[in-house]
């Protein structure tokens, strides 16, 4: 909770101060994720990506991992949705 | 750009098959392995990754009880496995590559802009003598040589540039305003226009044959354009070569003049009445069209005036066409009996007029002389004028003095 005040008191960028995912997207083709913590599902349909506090599930259609390296995922393909589902306890 | 440094280097496209295939991918970007193009083939997961990193990926597919398979292997090293056994074929690419560079290094294409009279072959013949022709190889070009031998022998221009655009060498010229060409038709002589007594010579070039008090005649050599060969050349010594000059030198000499003019005493003169008739003529070239004021002229005695009105001309060409109004005065004769005096002063007048329409622009008359001679029906004068003028005129050397 500190960390959050701090964030907005000072208008620091989350992903820094609070290890937050930063997400680019461009359009719905692709999908930047810095910050991640792995991959936890795949399929061409359905990618759960696991970050510090929670995951990202992204749902569409022939959705292809692009790149991963250990700061950034890039995926790509047909994205129709987005959504996190947290993880709680984990701080 | 991630693409090529991949084909560079090679890489193995991938079959995944496992219970948990997400779990190497994990592990795989944990230990840092790159790789990309996760993707859901045929049921199973495959990837790309580098020729590399395989070896490293083998222990963590074990680790994540996955099995591992290549299903494909793409790259330069595996193209160039694959051509090393097909040595024609490499040859011949390095072939092509070698002549593509050795070609372009020619000259293939010479071209002249810039240019408004003078033609652009003139030009290019000038530059191939010079060196600069189509299939020419680019080192051997010196090209402020080239451009200043343009200039040398091409006096219509100002300025030359040659760039180099690949295969094509452009001249780029200015083009020079011309004074006219001066007329200089070779070594001259100066000799004399007509016959006189030298006064003064001046030489400006050449060499003097005559000197002051000589009488000279027409035609006569004054300046001699050929400078030495003539006398004897000092004992051991070679004759002075002989060089033709322009000679040119102002010859002042004293130069007489004489008419003779004969004027009856009883004479027949022709007066305008004062009547005229006009008629407009419209001239193409050499024929003329009568357009107003035809029919035949009324007058016995006539002599005709031209004013031409307006001139059509195309360009330089020499048709043209040209209205004259043309105006008929009538004439009228009349008998005159002139007195001795009368006449003798008019055939004086007559006699000077034939002597002046002679005289050179520039002639000094220092004395004019009278001589009368008395005719039964009429009176002769004989003028005599006496000048003081440049009778020097150059002519080409070419058979002036052999």
């Amino acid at each position: 909770m500190i960390r959050k005040q701090l964030t907005s008191l000072f208008d620091l960028p989350g992903d820094v101060v609070m290890n937050l995912p930063r997400l680019t997207m461009v359009g719905n083709l692709q999908v930047v994720i810095e910050n991640h913590r792995g991959i936890v599902e795949y399929s061409p349909k359905r990618v759960v990506v696991a970050f510090n506090q929670g995951r990202l599930v992204l749902e569409g259609e022939d959705l292809v991992i692009g790149t991963i390296q250990a700061e950034e995922i890039a995926i790509t393909g047909k994205v129709q949705s987005l959504f996190f589902g947290l993880e709680q306890g984990r701080e | 750009m991630l693409g090529s440094k991949h084909y560079l280097q090679g890489f193995v496209e991938l079959q995944v098959e496992g219970v948990v295939p997400e779990k190497l991918i994990n592990l795989a970007y944990l230990n840092g392995i790159e790789f990309w193009d996760v993707r859901q083939k045929k049921g199973s997961l495959s990837f790309c990754l580098l020729v590399r990193d395989f070896k490293r990926l083998r222990p963590l597919a074990r680790a994540a009880r996955c099995r591992v398979r290549i299903r494909r292997r793409r790259g330069l090293p595996f193209f160039l496995r694959r051509v090393k056994g097909r040595k024609i074929l490499l040859a011949g690419v390095f072939a092509f590559l070698g002549l593509l560079i050795y070609l372009s290094t020619f000259i293939w294409f010479v071209e002249v802009a810039g240019l408004k009279n003078v033609p652009p072959e003139k030009v290019l013949a000038q530059a191939r003598q010079l060196g600069l022709s189509p299939g020419v190889r680019r080192p051997s070009l010196r090209l402020e040589e080239i451009e200043r031998g343009l200039l040398d022998s091409l006096p219509e221009l100002s300025w030359v540039k040659i760039n180099l655009h690949g295969t094509v060498a452009l001249i780029d010229a200015a083009e020079r305003s011309l004074p006219p060409p001066m007329e200089t038709p070779g070594p001259c002589a100066v000799v004399a226009a007509r016959d006189g007594l030298i006064l003064t010579v001046l030489v400006l070039s050449g060499q003097a044959l005559v000197h002051p008090g000589e009488t000279v005649k027409q035609g006569q050599v004054l300046i001699s354009g050929v400078l030495g060969g003539n006398g004897l050349p000092p004992a051991g010594q070679n004759p002075t070569p002989v060089r033709e000059v322009d000679a040119r030198g102002i010859v002042r000499a004293r130069v007489w003049y004489q008419e003779y003019a004969e004027v009856p005493l009883d004479q027949v003169v022709r007066v305008r009445t004062g009547r005229s008739q006009e008629r407009e003529v419209l001239r193409f070239g050499d024929q003329e069209i009568i357009w107003k004021g035809g029919g035949p002229i009324p007058f016995a005695l006539y002599e005709e005036e031209r004013k031409p009105s307006l001139t059509w001309q195309w360009r330089k060409s020499s048709f043209s066409v040209e209205s004259v109004k043309v105006i008929y005065h009538e004439l009228q004769e009349k008998h005159v009996v002139l007195t001795a005096e009368e006449a003798k002063a008019k055939a004086r007048q007559m006699a000077l007029d034939r002597i002046l329409a002679q005289l050179p622009p520039g002639a000094e008359r220092t004395e004019v002389r009278a001589a009368v001679l008395s005719l039964p029906q009429a009176v002769g004068v004989t003028v005599t004028v006496e000048t003081i003028e440049d009778i020097g005129v150059r002519r080409p050397l070419k058979g002036a003095e052999k």
